[in-house]
C-alpha cells in the first residue's frame, strides 16, 4: 500500500464532521458566565506535582493537648460541608500519635463518601467519590514548627517537605500511593502545628486488604522510607531511613470492602499493554497535560547553579536527585527512555505564595543524567 | 479570547477529538464541556497567538485520563453512521463508486478506526491529535511537551501498524 493511499484512508477514517450541538455550546457559555459570578472558590492543589495552600494562623508555642479535631481544621480550611461530614456517623475519630525523629504524627480521623467537600477542583469535580484524612505534625518537643521569633515562621516552615499517603496492602507503595490515586491536600499551621488534610479516591473499597496511611518526612515514597514485602503484601517502615516517618493501620469497615472494584480500579491504573508501548510513570507524569500551562509560569525562571548535579542510583534502578530538601525518584530505564540528550524536561513544579520552583532532567550522549532546580519569584 | 470565539474557531476540532477519545457521545459532550472550562479555570485569557487548539487539547487529554476511570465505555453511535456517509460522499466521482467499493471503503474506515483506538496512548492520542484535530507535528509537540522527532516517530509508529492491518485486510479480499 503506497503512503499517499493510507495517508488519504487515515484521513478519511479519523478525521470527524461531527459538530457539537447548538445545546451544549449554550451550556459552556452559560457555565462561564455563572462561574465569573460566583465568588472565587478555595482552589485544591495539583495533584503530584505537589503545591500547598498555606496559611499561618499563629506562631505561638505548641501544646499537645490543644491538637485541633478534624472538624475544626476543616472549618479552618473554609470548608464547612466537610467539616459536617468530619461531625457525621460515617467519620472515623481516630487520635493516634507516633513520635518519629524530630516529629509528632497523629492520624486525627478520616472520613469518605461522594460530594463531601466545598472545594471546588478538577479531580473532585471528576472523581467525587473520595476519602479525606487529617493529620497533624508538630515538633517532638513542644517547640513550634515554625521559625521562633519570626513574625509568621513562614520562612522556616516552607523548607520543610512532608509526605502523607494512603497505602494499599499488596500493593507497591511507589505505584499506589496519593500521587496515582488523584490525591491532593490542603495545610494550616496552628499553634506552631501543621494540619494537613488529604484527599484521594475512596479508598473504602480496599478495606478488606489493609490500608496504611504513611505520614513522613520528604517528598517521596521509595524503598529507602518504606518496605515492601513481595510475598505477603506487607507495607512497614524502613527502619534504616533518614525520613522521619509514621505508618497507621486505617480501621476502614471491612462491610464496605468491593474486591471487584478495587480490582477494576487497580486494573485502569495500570492497564495492560506490551511493554514498549507502555508509558512509564514518568511518562505519564511528563505528558499528563493537565500540566501544560505550568511551563508558562517557568517564563523567566533562572536555574540555581548549586542545583546542577548528577543523579544517584541504586541497586533496584531507581534514580535521586536531591537539593536543598527537594527530592525526587524514578525509575532509571523510564527515565532515560524519555529524555533526548541535550533538551531539559520539566517533571515537576510545585508553587506557594512566594516563589515557583521546578525540577528539570537532562542527559548527555553518556546517557548520563543530570538534574537542576529552578526557581522563579513571585 | 472570549468563549465565544473559541467555541467558533476550535470547538468542531476540539468536539471531533473527545468524541475519538471518549468513544461515546455522552461522555465525549462532558469531556468537551470540561475541557473548555477547565481551559479558562486555568488561564484567564488564552492568547490566539499560542496555539489555544493545542491548549485546549491536552487539556482534553489531562482530564479524559482521570475520566476513563469514571466512565464505563459504551459502543460508537451516531458518529460512526455520519462517518459512513461522509465516506460515501468523498470518493473520487469520476466513476460512480459501486455498491461493493463503497462497503470496501467502509470496512477499512471501521477497522482503521477500531485498531487505532487499541493502540496505547502514546501512539494514539498523537494520532488523534494530527488527523482528527487536524494539528501539526509542531502544536502537538508543544501540547504534549514532547521533541518534534517524538511525535514524528509515534506518528510514523502508527501509520506502520495500521497499514500492515490494513495489507492484511486487503490480502483477505482478494483471496
Amino acid at each position: 500500500m503506497e503512503d499517499k493511499q493510507l495517508e488519504q484512508l487515515l484521513t478519511k477514517a479519523l478525521s470527524s464532521t461531527v459538530e457539537p450541538s447548538e445545546d451544549l455550546n449554550l451550556i459552556i457559555k452559560n457555565r462561564v458566565k455563572e462561574n465569573k459570578t460566583m465568588k472565587p472558590v478555595h482552589k485544591r492543589m495539583a495533584v503530584a506535582l505537589i503545591a500547598a495552600a498555606i496559611f499561618i494562623m499563629s506562631g505561638s508555642a505548641f501544646a499537645a493537648w490543644q491538637l485541633l479535631s478534624p472538624k475544626q481544621v476543616a472549618e479552618k480550611l473554609g470548608d464547612k460541608a466537610l467539616a459536617k461530614a468530619f461531625d457525621s456517623e460515617n467519620a472515623i475519630q481516630i487520635n493516634e500519635s507516633v513520635t518519629s525523629g524530630d516529629y509528632t504524627f497523629t492520624l486525627h480521623g478520616i472520613t469518605s463518601g461522594e460530594n463531601l467537600s466545598d472545594f471546588k477542583s478538577s479531580a473532585r469535580d471528576i472523581l467525587p467519590d473520595r476519602t479525606y484524612a487529617v493529620v497533624s505534625i508538630a515538633k517532638k518537643d513542644g517547640t513550634s514548627i515554625a521559625k521562633a521569633g519570626s513574625e509568621d515562621g513562614s520562612e522556616d516552615y516552607q523548607e520543610l517537605n512532608f509526605i502523607v499517603s494512603p497505602l494499599i496492602k499488596g500493593q507497591k507503595p511507589w505505584q499506589v500511593n496519593i500521587f496515582t490515586m488523584n490525591g491532593g491536600y490542603s495545610e494550616c499551621v496552628v499553634d506552631g502545628v501543621i494540619y494537613r488534610m488529604v484527599d484521594c479516591d475512596n479508598i473504602e473499597m480496599f478495606a478488606d486488604r489493609g490500608v496504611y496511611l504513611y505520614v513522613g518526612t520528604g517528598i517521596f515514597i521509595n524503598n529507602q522510607t518504606v518496605n515492601y514485602n513481595e510475598e505477603t503484601g506487607e507495607i512497614t517502615l524502613n527502619e534504616n531511613s533518614k525520613e522521619a516517618g509514621a505508618l497507621f493501620d486505617l480501621p476502614l469497615d471491612v462491610n464496605k470492602a468491593d474486591h471487584e472494584k478495587a480490582q477494576k480500579y487497580l486494573k485502569e491504573l495500570f492497564p495492560e499493554s506490551s511493554p514498549e508501548s507502555s508509558p512509564s510513570d514518568f511518562e505519564s507524569a511528563a505528558e499528563d497535560s493537565s500540566f501544560v500551562n505550568w511551563e508558562d509560569k517557568l517564563d523567566g525562571a533562572v536555574v540555581i547553579p548549586e542545583s546542577i548535579k548528577e543523579v544517584t542510583c541504586d541497586e533496584n534502578g531507581y534514580a535521586y536527585y536531591e537539593y536543598n530538601r527537594d527530592s525526587l525518584s524514578f525509575l532509571l530505564d523510564s527515565l532515560l527512555d524519555v529524555l533526548e540528550s541535550g533538551e531539559w524536561k520539566t517533571v515537576r513544579i510545585s508553587d506557594d505564595d512566594k516563589q515557583i520552583k521546578a525540577i528539570q532532567f537532562s542527559k548527555d550522549e553518556n546517557d548520563v543524567i543530570i538534574g537542576r532546580t529552578l526557581s522563579k519569584s513571585k | 479570547m472570549d468563549i465565544d470565539s473559541l467555541l467558533m474557531l476550535y470547538g468542531k476540532d476540539v468536539y471531533g477529538f473527545c468524541l475519538r477519545l471518549a468513544e461515546n457521545k455522552e461522555n465525549a459532550d462532558d469531556l468537551y464541556q470540561d475541557t473548555f472550562l477547565k481551559a479558562l479555570e486555568l488561564t484567564n485569557r488564552i492568547d490566539k497567538s499560542k496555539n489555544p487548539k493545542g491548549f485546549l487539547v491536552s487539556i482534553a487529554v489531562g482530564l479524559w485520563k482521570n475520566k476513563r476511570r469514571k466512565y464505563a465505555r459504551r459502543k460508537r453511535i451516531a458518529p460512526e453512521v455520519e462517518l459512513n456517509d461522509e465516506i460515501g460522499g468523498s470518493i473520487p466521482c469520476a466513476d460512480t463508486p459501486t455498491p461493493e467499493e463503497i462497503v470496501i471503503s467502509r470496512e477499512r474506515c471501521e477497522l482503521i478506526r477500531n485498531e487505532a483506538n487499541k493502540l496505547s496512548d502514546r501512539l494514539r492520542i498523537p494520532l488523534y491529535m494530527y488527523y482528527t484535530a487536524g494539528m501539526s507535528v509542531e502544536d502537538i509537540a508543544s501540547a504534549l511537551k514532547i521533541p518534534q522527532g517524538t511525535v514524528k516517530s509515534r506518528l510514523c509508529k502508527a501509520r506502520k501498524i495500521l497499514k500492515n492491518v490494513l495489507e492484511g485486510y486487503v490480502w483477505k479480499i482478494n483471496n
